[in-house]
């Protein structure tokens, strides 16, 4: 194993750090007679901390330092670990000219004197027990102290960086093939686990053979041959974990001095970072929504990349001034975005209001912004987003004029009804009382074709009064205020037929049902929903043929339901009216449903081409749906779908 | 027998005469008085007081003042309090039944649209037994059944 004993390869290694080292010996052997400790090495680093540009600080004693003010806690320190012999470790806020530096002093005993390492600041303290030394022999002990082993592995194994000397293997030809490691220092093993000794002595091919490929070897062959410092960032794997080293290689004497620093942390958090900005980028793309920070101590303001797109411009385009912001505001919403911001500013409380602008292309569009304001370091930000609510706002308005529409159709439906109602039965009721005098009084003195004239007149009337009748029963069976109760089905279909009784007993029609269910509903409409079902299969009958209707009930399993029905959940009872009529062609089975639809003409069959379509909205306001199924002359088949009792 | 006095308030100059032909059919011993609109009905209960109707007949849709701010005018008359008012109108619709009944009126008739069944009516409501009527007054018994 070769020993680094070089002295430039440690003035190199200290000068080459980011830490300032120090040497200091006390002003007397006894502990307690030192009053200072004078400074008889200091690097580069510890010149530029402490010292100016005119003079160097070697030499100098501690207290007299340019930038070095506070002395008494130190001393004390240093005091204490040249009488204990022992390592000792503190934190020093210290003044450097106008900073204030936090500094971790780390005092190590040493073999010739006292090491001090500071961490944070990386500044070494190197005490030597001996003192008032004349120059030569000060100069004479730190040459011994440089190229003393002890120290440099001390030094470079309390580097927080894997430093390393590279030394060139040239083949025949004289040309680089390879470089050896010849010193690692221990930090290596934080990430690879392995000992500074299993590295050492190692070939750059044989301890990571892909240097040769991933551009490090001409990295740092440039820096063998040009003798400048070279830079660079490469991702290794060690152990299959990928880990981020930002290197610096430099020159020195015969070798390259590489100090590696694992940023791979760093790497991930800025990877992080970018990943979640990026997210939040699309995001608010794809929300269509922007964001903003403000300092609301400045006029400054930050938009997201998307707030400049929202508003037409590209990123930066424009000036995020607060003015700025105001021009496009609509010119009649500018008082009030003016007045939600100041009030922000002022009492740090949340905003949240909808205004307009006009964008670059100087399109109309309705922003809605919500900040929230929060302190942070003694100032006061609002963050918020603003979010592009054109579209919810139009369709806003675009539901406000329908919902009037709608509001305006239901009362002129509402005057239609009253119409219906009062207006179209008075005149109505009118000619049916003339027509009803007339023929009490009168018939007697008509001629036969005038008393034929009177009973179209009659029939007629009474046509148009069931019209207006049906008519307004269609247009009720949603407004019924009465709330749904237990009904027994046999009980309505008994009223049902009693009120058919007449036509019944006339046809002599052969009527049988099932039992039937309860069901939770409104007892008049469910009777008219069977009057009408029944009066149906009366009405539409084979002139020869008795007329011959069955009900039948049955409750269903979920398997046997109409698939409009799967969705609700709940069980159903199914009541089918099955008649041996006329029935009607497979193509109505639908169209047979809707209003003033009459498969028939007004001569062969009276009816007002409104019964089913009752029938469908009273079992449609009963949650359940209604079917026909219908074989010209053979008969029809109707069938309802009830929700159960639950 | 004194007269029963008949009040008949209705704007529609055939419905009065469809009830003053159908009265006279029924061949009672009554009086009738027609008026054309709720104000007038008013006018002329106040100026005959010594001389009240017995029975006044209310159509609902009139102009100047309809039934029902007749109604309500003649409930506010402490005098008028108790005076038999049947309720005479096209309208079935629930809300008038109801809002009639709330008002004070005791009995709902509906114009019918036969001359046979208004004379019916009528025969049914002159001939009524109010003290009976009113005593178990509800509103399923408001509207007049033929």
């Amino acid at each position: 194993m070769t020993r680094i004993t070089s002295d430039s390869f440690f003035k190199n290694i200290v000068d080459g750090s980011n830490d300032a080292l120090v040497f200091v010996c006390p002003n007397a052997e006894n502990s307690k007679d030192i009053n200072h400790y004078v400074i008889t090495y200091a690097n580069k680093k510890a010149e530029s901390l402490f010292g100016n540009t005119k003079e160097s600080i070697q030499n100098k004693i501690i207290k007299e330092l340019p930038k070095f003010f506070e002395f008494g806690e130190l001393l004390n320190h240093l005091n204490s670990a040249i009488k204990s012999k022992k390592q000792e470790a503190f934190n020093f806020v210290q003044k450097v000219g106008h900073k204030n530096l936090n500094m971790h002093f780390k005092i190590e005993s040493h073999d010739t004197g006292l090491l001090l390492s500071i961490t944070e600041a990386k500044v070494y303290y190197v005490v030597d027990k001996e003192s008032n030394l004349p120059e030569g022999d000060l100069k004479a002990r730190i040459n011994e102290l440089e190229i003393s082993n002890l120290f440099s592995y001390r030094v470079l194994d309390s580097y927080d960086s894997i430093v390393s000397y590279l030394k060139p293997i040239f083949d025949d030809n004289k040309v680089i093939s390879d470089f050896r490691i010849d010193y690692i220092n221990n930090r290596i093993d934080d990430i690879t686990k392995e000992e500074p000794e299993y590295i050492i002595g190692k070939t750059l091919y044989e301890y990571y053979p892909k240097n040769l490929e991933n551009g490090v070897f001409e990295i740092l062959k440039k820096c063998y041959y040009s003798g400048d410092n070279q830079d660079y960032v490469k991702e290794f794997f060690f152990n299959k974990q990928p880990y981020w080293l930002s290197n610096k290689a430099v020159k020195m004497n015969d070798g390259i001095i590489l100090f590696s620093k694992d940023i791979t942390q760093e790497k991930k958090n800025k990877e992080q970072l970018f990943i979640q900005n990026r997210l939040l980028l699309e995001a608010e793309h794809v929300a269509n929504i922007g964001s903003f920070r403000w300092n609301l101590g400045k006029e400054e303001i930050k938009y997201s990349e998307n707030l400049y797109h929202m508003f037409g411009f590209e990123p930066k385009e424009l000036d995020s001034k607060y003015d700025r912001l105001l021009a496009f505001v609509h010119p009649n919403d500018i008082e009030k975005v003016k007045n939600s911001f100041h009030e922000s500013r002022i009492s740090k409380a949340k905003t949240d209001l909808v205004f307009r602008i006009y964008t670059k292309s100087n399109d109309l569009k309705y922003m809605n912004t919500i900040g929230e304001c929060y302190q942070k370091g003694g100032n006061w930000y609002m963050v918020g987003v603003i979010r592009d609510v054109t579209k919810q706002i139009e369709a806003e308005s675009k539901l406000q004029a329908k919902n009037a529409e709608l509001k305006r159709t239901n009362s002129d439906l509402e005057a239609f009804n009253r119409v219906a109602s009062h207006d179209l039965q008075e005149p109505l009721r009118k000619i049916q009382m003339f027509v009803s005098r007339l023929n009490e009084e009168e018939k007697d003195t008509m001629s036969l074709r005038s008393q034929g004239y009177l009973e179209k007149v009659k029939s007629s009337s009474n046509r148009m009064r069931n019209l207006i009748n049906n008519l307004l029963s269609y247009s009720k069976v949603d407004e019924v205020e009465e709330q749904p109760k237990r009904i027994d089905l046999n009980d309505v279909l008994t009223n049902v037929l009693d009120d058919l009784g007449e036509r019944i007993d006339v046809m002599d029609a052969d009527i049988t049902s099932d039992a039937l269910p309860v069901v939770n509903g409104v007892q008049f409409q469910l009777e008219q929903l069977f009057a009408n079902l029944i009066g149906n299969s009366l009405k539409y009958v084979h002139q020869e043929t008795k007329s011959k209707i069955q009900i039948k009930s049955k409750v269903v399993s979920h398997e046997e339901l109409p698939p409009e029905l799967l969705s609700f959940g709940g069980g159903y009872v199914k009541l089918q009216f099955i008649d041996n009529g006329i029935g009607f062609e497979k193509k109505y089975q639908e169209k047979i449903f809707e209003i003033f639809q009459r498969l028939h003409g007004k001569t062969e069959f009276s009816g007002t081409g409104l019964g089913l379509s009752i029938c469908k909205k009273i079992v449609q306001s009963h949650n359940g749906i209604i079917q026909a199924k219908g074989e010209l002359n053979k008969g029809a088949e109707f069938t309802v779908y009830l929700p159960t009792l639950i | 027998m004194n007269k029963l006095k008949i009040l008949l308030v209705d704007d529609d100059e055939d419905d009065r005469q469809f009830f003053a032909d159908a009265l006279e059919g029924i061949a009672l011993n009554t009086e009738l008085r027609q008026l054309e609109n709720g104000k007038s009905c008013m006018e002329y209960l106040l100026q005959e007081t010594d001389n009240p109707p017995d029975l006044v007949f209310l159509d609902l849709n009139m102009p100047i003042m309809n039934g029902f701010e007749c109604l309500e005018a003649i409930r506010r008359t402490p005098h008028l309090k108790d005076l038999l008012v049947a309720i005479y109108s096209t309208s079935s619709a629930e809300r008038d039944i109801e809002e009639t009944f709330e008002k004070g009126a005791n009995i709902y008739i509906k114009k019918p649209s036969s001359f046979s069944e208004l004379k019916k009516s009528l025969k049914q409501v002159v001939k009524m037994n109010w003290a009976y009527h009113l005593n178990d007054f509800k509103k399923e018994n408001f509207l007049l059944k033929i």
